[in-house]
């Protein structure tokens, strides 16, 4: 039997020259980062600060963001910093008090919302400007639903 | 003593308060136009809230809807004032229902479902509604007559 080789590939050499282990047998190659993405920290700091907003923070009687809704948002952005090809969301909140991240697609007519409950549930919205019968909104408790979503979309 | 009417038109232009967006908070979005847009958590309501507010700009004007932050007791600076048309609210299928509140904001009016007993101001159509509104600027907030031709 053939033994393996340890040599790198060209494409393997270039995945672990951005931070990502590469395991592979037969045919399957799996690609985990080793770092934390760079953007990780600013965000979370960014969701944190969301504990500022005080109650009318939008002038017209928005609520103060709600712990459990802060947390969550910071165990789903450490989730999909870990998922290839995610960028930094933009982070704000909802008048019902709860925090939300947005990915916008650089064409500008896709948008990814998703808002976090105090429950734990994800509340998604999806948008195509250009394909509108491709919008989804609905609830998830899944990160990895999320990540399909902001992969494949 | 019944509630004061008055007629909306289909191309009056309603205008709403956005708070300040920083690099941390974000409120506003890019247009395609090189123009900003309020963020849609901006045009969104409470759970147990069944209108959005917002205020008919030719008796409210946008000056006036930041000072009246004054009586909140919170400071207007780097707040922003979205402007957008009655015209696109009925697109959504909702209603402008004008609903005053005498003495700080006259044109005020309630966005919400045209159904009684119906769903409520639904958050995903806030989203549709946040892409068709518009930031003013400066010179825009200071001379509401320039806002109309942002809608032609």
């Amino acid at each position: 039997m053939k033994e393996p080789s340890t040599a790198l590939t060209r494409e393997e050499a270039a995945f672990q020259a951005e931070r990502f282990s590469v395991q592979h047998t037969e045919g399957l190659y799996v690609l985990s980062r080793t770092e934390s993405r760079s953007w990780l920290n600013a965000i979370k700091s960014k969701i944190l600060k969301l504990r500022d907003l005080k109650a009318g923070w939008d002038s017209y009687g928005a609520n103060p963001v709600d712990i459990d809704s802060i947390e969550t948002a910071i165990q789903l952005v450490c989730e999909l910093a870990a998922v290839t090809g995610i960028c930094e969301p933009a982070v704000s909140a909802t008048p019902s008090g709860h925090a939300a991240l947005t990915w916008s697609w650089k064409s500008g007519t896709r948008e990814l919302e998703i808002e976090m409950l105090p429950t734990g549930k994800l509340q998604y919205c999806f948008s195509d400007d250009v394909d509108p019968q491709s919008d989804q909104q609905g609830f998830t408790q899944y990160p990895a639903q999320i990540a399909v979503l902001l992969t494949t979309a | 003593m019944s509630q004061p009417t008055q007629e909306i038109l289909s191309d009056d232009i309603l205008i709403r308060r956005v708070p300040p967006s920083s690099d941390s908070f974000a409120t506003v979005a890019p247009t395609g136009t090189g123009r900003l847009r309020a963020a849609s958590q901006m045009m969104s309501v409470r759970d147990n809230e069944d209108a959005l507010s917002c205020s008919l700009l030719r008796l409210t004007s946008p000056i006036q809807l930041l000072e009246n932050l004054r009586s909140q007791q919170i400071d207007p600076t780097g707040w922003q004032v979205c402007a957008f048309l009655v015209h696109d609210v009925h697109s959504l299928e909702f209603e402008v229902e004008f609903s005053p509140i005498t003495g700080s904001d006259i044109g005020h009016c309630g966005i919400r479902t045209p159904l009684q007993g119906g769903p409520k101001f639904q958050n995903a159509k806030a989203k549709r509604l946040a892409k068709l509104t518009i930031i003013l600027n400066e010179e825009e907030i200071r001379d509401p007559s320039r806002i109309h031709a942002l809608f032609k």
